[in-house]
């Protein structure tokens, strides 16, 4: 039965190819961006992603980046489990204060992992929407 | 004969649409009460002001709303929570943020506030100096050989902070005990004085996966308040939102669901289906989660020129493919093993609780706002509420599954029935504008989890007060009770329990 439907529900690979394609990578700026990222950080990347106040809408899209659309992991961007090592952590949204000690402590528990990335503009912006709130830290750490 | 909602005493309060508000007393106060405890009447939320609480209910049998408010002066209330245990956190809510204290409460710990504000009662009128910190006091537990397991707020995977206590004695769980609000923003500390448009975003900000739920639910608070006439476009241009969200929604969580239980090619093949609604969502409203969409007064984009075609292509896609991912689902004997009499809600709780969503209508309570309430454009469209009675993880899924073919129909139904005209009314109040006079309206909105109560206090163009409740609210108490026993040897981890196979409800905002 599961292979009959699993024969009925495949098809052609879904999976897209990356966002800009030669144009941009024959780009020094291209270039420079890849030439310094595989020296500080390998071919692989591990992301730990804690929810310290989002509303839940980045965890959704974190989710969907692994669907079989974007496959992330294929570009070996990983986001991974507690118990997984991992280099970089990415905090969601603003923080807010009842999750900041669990935050700090997660990532005294994980030294040397990075803190921030690419997304770290929108965390800014959305924090900004509820900065004034008693509940909510005023700066990211 | 008047009903027994309408037979409570006290002061109809007459800028409070579209259901009654009645300032009572402490008299009136405890007849609500003994209707709630009696099962009469469910809770559909209980909040709080600087000066006053309020419980809105629904009475079972006529299906009429209210809204029972008592005044207290004396910062103290009668509790509901004694008698009607669904009431106890939200009474501990109302002491953590205004102070307010309930008398005769079983339980008079904090909630929400773990103790990182730095302000007691935030938004009582009189804040006070933030409390000296002190251990939270879980419930005892009593037995040889128990042990504790803290889980959180921090935890494994992509998924929302909470804590968890269990006490357990090797494998079985004796005691589980929640604590959250980890990710309290306090969202309605910061509608208060704000303007309606600001307001609206932060509604829709409340929870990314039911945003159209929460600004649609706000939209209508605020409509009935200043009652605005939504133009008919607008009407049914809302509703294919809500069900394009409750579609993306219940698509990643089945697969989610199977996924827990160790299934992942229905995770895989859900995520695909999860991402074309996204996407057709994306087309026709530009943005994925449809975020910002619903304002008041109508609706903030007109669906996009190529909407109706991905509308099309993703309900023929959805029609195609889902059958059969359904009937792999009921075929697979080591998912259903999993599933099935796994996570088991009594069908009375359900009922206390007044449980909503997928939660309520696997354990048998068949209500749906978008049915008993009906508000528009429900009313004309045609579609079936599934209730299941087992209560069961299985049960659950089945119910989701049902509402997935309703949706793909109701959206067929809406499309069809779209006329062209505006999209957006104007947003004053109707009537003579007078100055500051203060109206207050409800909205009651079916979210994928359940029904949504937004509660609202406009004065002039801002709002005073404004009071949102999650369907999570009522489904986390019953996470505590749910049968246990089948657990042990079925499922990969505690946590997932918790967190994903049983409901997948919501942070605490």
């Amino acid at each position: 039965m599961a292979n009959s439907c699993s024969r009925d529900c495949c098809h052609a690979p879904l999976t897209e190819a990356a966002p800009g394609g030669g144009r941009r990578r024959s780009s020094p700026r291209w270039r420079r961006v890849r030439c310094g990222s595989a020296r500080t950080l390998g071919r692989s990347l591990s992301i730990r992603e804690v929810d310290a106040g989002s509303c839940n809408g980045c965890e959704l899209e974190i989710h969907a980046l692994n669907n079989a659309f974007y496959d992330l992991e294929r570009f070996g961007l990983r986001f991974r489990r507690l118990a997984a090592p991992r280099r970089r952590a990415d905090g969601d949204g603003p923080v807010t204060k009842n999750m900041r000690e669990a935050l700090e402590a997660h990532l005294q528990r994980n030294a040397g992992t990075e803190m921030g990335g690419r997304r770290r503009r929108f965390a800014r912006s959305t924090a900004a929407s509820f900065a004034a709130s008693y509940a909510v830290t005023g700066r990211r750490r | 004969m008047p009903t027994r909602i309408a037979m409570i005493e006290g002061q109809r309060v007459e800028q409070h649409r579209p259901w009654p508000r009645v300032v009572t007393n402490e008299n009136g106060w405890g007849v609500a009460t003994d209707a709630l405890a009696a099962g009469d009447w469910t809770l559909l939320g209980l909040w709080g002001e600087t000066d006053a609480v309020h419980m809105a209910v629904r009475d079972h049998d006529s299906g009429e709303i209210a809204v029972v408010t008592l005044p207290c002066p004396a910062g103290t209330f009668p509790s509901v929570g004694a008698r009607h245990p669904p009431a106890l956190r939200l009474e501990r809510a109302i002491g953590s943020l205004f102070g307010l204290q309930a008398t005769g409460s079983p339980d008079t710990r904090p909630w929400l506030d773990l103790g990182f504000w730095g302000v007691a009662h935030p938004l009582a009128k009189q804040t006070g100096a933030p409390p000296a910190p002190t251990s939270y006091d879980f419930l005892p537990v009593e037995g040889e050989g128990l042990h504790q397991i803290p889980v959180g707020p921090v935890h494994a995977g992509i998924i929302e902070p909470g804590h968890f206590r269990f006490t357990a004695n090797g494998e079985t769980v004796a005691r589980l005990e929640q604590r959250l609000g980890y990710v309290h923003k306090g969202i309605e500390g910061l509608m208060a004085g704000a303007p309606l448009d600001k307001a609206a975003k932060l509604a829709g900000r409340t929870s990314g996966d039911s945003t159209v739920a929460y600004s649609l639910a706000f939209a209508h608070a605020v409509e009935a308040a200043l009652e605005i006439m939504v133009p008919p476009r607008a009407i049914y241009l809302r509703a294919l939102m809500a069900e394009l969200e409750r579609l993306a929604n219940h698509f990643g969580d089945i697969g989610a669901i199977c996924n827990d239980a160790s299934f992942s090619i229905m995770h895989a093949q859900c995520g695909i289906l999860r991402e074309l609604t996204l996407r057709a969502a994306d087309t026709c409203f530009g943005h994925r989660l449809m975020m910002d969409g619903v304002v008041p007064g109508g609706i903030a984009r007109d669906l996009a020129g190529g909407g109706t075609g991905a509308i099309a292509a993703l309900l023929a896609e959805a029609r195609r493919t889902f059958p059969k991912l359904v009937e792999l689902y009921d075929n697979t004997a080591s998912l259903m093993d999993r599933t099935a009499t796994t996570g088991i809600v009594r069908p009375e709780l359900v009922r206390q609780f007044g449980a909503g969503g997928y939660v309520g209508r696997g354990s048998g309570r068949a209500f749906d706002a978008r049915k008993n309430v009906a508000y528009p454009p429900y009313g004309e469209l045609a579609f079936e509420v599934a209730v299941l009675e087992a209560g069961d993880v299985n049960a659950r899924v089945w119910v989701r599954v049902r509402e997935v073919e309703q949706s793909l129909g109701l959206i067929e139904q809406i499309l069809g029935r779209l006329a062209d005209g505006p999209i957006q009314a104007k947003v004053e109040p109707r009537g003579e504008p007078s100055e500051g006079q203060v109206r207050e309206g409800l909205g009651l909105v079916e979210a994928f989890r359940g029904e949504l109560l937004v509660w609202v206090r406009i004065d002039g163009d801002r709002v005073e007060r404004c009071h949102l409740r999650d369907p999570s609210w009522f489904q986390w108490p019953l996470l505590e009770v749910v049968d246990r026993r089948q657990h042990r040897r079925r499922l990969p981890a505690l946590q997932q329990v918790v967190q994903l196979l049983v409901f997948r409800p919501r942070s605490l905002r």
